[in-house]
């Protein structure tokens, strides 16, 4: 049973991380419920067992288990107030910070708000591929779609953000200026 | 301004074209200033994405971790441990009881501390004994051995039978013996305080002692058997007698120090026990692996260490080591020390438990030291190592075993 734990932790401590960051990203932001998603994941994993898997496929289901949970949680219309109000109160101002962070934070938050302004299905794409570099194949394993739509996401997802970067840079030049 | 070719232009930079559609496509991009320009968005807005930062703590990860392997395994243990206590306790009746308990003690110590130690474990004995006594049933006597709890004010130290060498170093008492197990017999759960007076409540199996073995004298006159126990020179002995189940009063027996001067007198009553499961190796071989890893970590040279440190050493241009197998092996062994340490919990075996424990923050530092680490990530380690003194800790464990 310790080996089989063992498999379990290790594939656990490698994608826990990429894993809280993609719903993170998805979330528009918010840690807690990211890495509460993450957590309740895996533990769907390790009970169902990760051995009963094709090799090679527990990291697209747990990714899928994982983006279906959070799809649940933006469905729910509080929270996604919430999520807006925390965008925007973001955008607003940030406490002091150190000049990294804040610089960090700063890019954090336009990331955040960014993706937020995309349509779910076109956000997670665009993650997948992008943070996990997963490939339109595997992105559609995840997704339960198929890659012809998981090209058409992926650039129209690109497309948006460079529409919306290029205004936001253009907003905060006009206003430094 | 927009091209056709844009959507072929996102697909190049995803590496999804066929390869002579991806020469058209870089072929176009010579000529397009449009698709060019989109190319490094797309190659920006990635660049932006991948750099998104999101590191979950390494204790709370190494907690939601924990709490995942605990979920199915702590449940079943628990349900198997009783289930066995239960089983055991009915196992050893047998028409009329005849049950003898006894402890035996390993003796390597001057006869005062372990006669003193010896006594205490009478005390104690004698604590248990009259609780069970009083409340009188071997059922009840079965369920309160296998929860290994304090009963009737007394409170003891309960071990794990082989760690009898790390838990003399602090005051308490091994005691075991399997080889009497059997028909005529029957095993106890009793325990004693260490030296700093800790509590362990982990059931503690004690041998079943033969009879005529040590000087013993039953007081009544009783049927039933007494026994007796020589654990070596320097060793009292403590002994009871199991009653019949139905008997109100079963026999006292007087506990003798070496020379034959009573300790102390006690009645017995009837009562059966769960045994403890043994250590499992794998955790010996995880505690002697730990050592290993944290030696290495703790002699590895880093070149920066090395000029920072003034020590005279030559500079290593470009060597020094960088720690990454000791990375490694840290965040295997942490794995394995999570699930080891829940399982110790789970049995209720907790010197090994506390152990791991101490061991666990140093595998999470060491697993999570940058790729090049500096001496100012690795000098707090080590001395958290030095101040805790866990090797030494784990060389006694694994001395003791």
């Amino acid at each position: 049973m310790a080996s089989e734990d063992e498999d379990f932790a290790m594939f656990f401590d490698e994608l826990y991380p990429s894993l809280c960051r993609f719903l993170e990203c998805l979330l528009a932001g918010s840690r807690a419920l990211a890495e509460d998603i993450a957590q309740e994941s895996f533990m769907r994993l390790y009970h169902a067992g990760l051995r009963s898997l094709p090799e090679g496929e527990a990291r697209f289901w747990i990714f899928r288990v994982a983006r279906n949970a959070a799809l649940n949680e933006l469905n729910k219309g509080r929270t996604r107030q919430r999520l807006f109000d925390r965008v925007v109160d973001a955008f607003r101002g940030s406490p002091p910070s150190p000049e990294q962070e804040l610089e960090m934070s700063e890019r954090r938050q336009i990331v955040l708000e960014m993706l937020k302004s995309l349509p779910e299905h076109q956000r997670s794409a665009l993650l997948l591929r992008e943070q996990e570099e997963m490939s339109y194949r595997e992105i559609a394993l995840v997704l339960g779609s198929t890659e012809g739509k998981i090209k058409v996401d992926v650039f129209r997802a690109r497309t948006a953000l460079r529409e919306r970067w290029g205004k936001k840079q253009r907003a905060l030049a006009g206003s430094a200026g | 301004m927009s091209c056709v070719w844009a959507e072929k232009i996102s697909l190049l930079v995803d590496g999804e074209l066929a390869r002579e559609e991806a020469r058209e496509a870089e072929r176009h991009l010579d000529s397009c200033a449009a698709c060019r320009l989109a190319r490094e968005d797309f190659l920006f807005l990635r660049r932006q994405l991948s750099a998104y930062r999101s590191e979950p703590n390494p204790a709370a990860q190494a907690e939601a971790l924990a709490g995942i392997l605990a979920s199915k395994a702590g449940a079943a243990r628990g349900d198997a441990l009783r289930d066995t206590a239960t089983e055991t306790a009915w196992r050893k009746k047998r028409g009329g009881w005849r049950a003898r308990l006894a402890g035996t003690f390993a003796a390597p110590r001057p006869a005062p501390a372990m006669a003193a130690l010896a006594l205490l474990l009478v005390a104690a004995a004698a604590g248990v004994l009259a609780y069970l006594n009083s409340h009188g049933a071997p059922r009840r006597a079965a369920s309160v051995a296998a929860t290994g709890r304090a009963l009737g004010g007394w409170r003891g130290v309960i071990k794990r039978p082989d760690e009898d060498a790390a838990r003399r170093e602090q005051g308490s008492v091994a005691v075991r013996d399997d080889s009497a197990r059997g028909a005529d017999g029957a095993r106890v759960t009793v325990g004693v305080n260490d030296r700093a007076g800790r509590r362990d409540d982990a059931p503690l199996v004690a041998a079943v002692v033969r009879p005529k073995e040590m000087g013993v004298r039953r007081r009544a006159p009783a049927t039933k058997g007494a026994t007796g126990s020589a654990v070596g020179a320097g060793a009292a002995s403590v002994m009871a007698s199991l009653g019949t189940p139905g008997r109100r009063a079963p026999e006292s027996v007087v506990a003798r120090a070496p020379g034959g001067a009573a300790v102390s007198p006690y009645d017995a009553a009837g009562f059966a026990l769960a045994p403890v499961p043994a250590a499992p190796d794998l955790t010996a071989r995880h505690v002697e692996q730990a050592q290993l890893l944290l030696r290495s970590f703790r002699n590895a040279r880093l070149a920066d260490a090395e000029r920072g440190a003034g020590g005279g050493a030559e500079e290593v241009a470009g060597g020094g080591e960088d720690l990454a197998y000791e990375r490694e092996r840290s965040r295997r062994l942490l794995y394995r020390n999570i699930v080891l340490r829940r399982e110790a919990a789970s049995r209720g075996d907790v010197p090994v438990e506390r152990l791991l424990d101490r061991l666990e923050p140093i595998l999470i530092d060491i697993a999570n030291l940058p790729d090049r680490p500096q001496d100012e990530d690795v000098r707090p380690i080590r001395e958290r190592m030095r101040k805790k003194n866990i090797v030494s800790m784990l060389q006694v464990n694994l001395a003791s075993r």
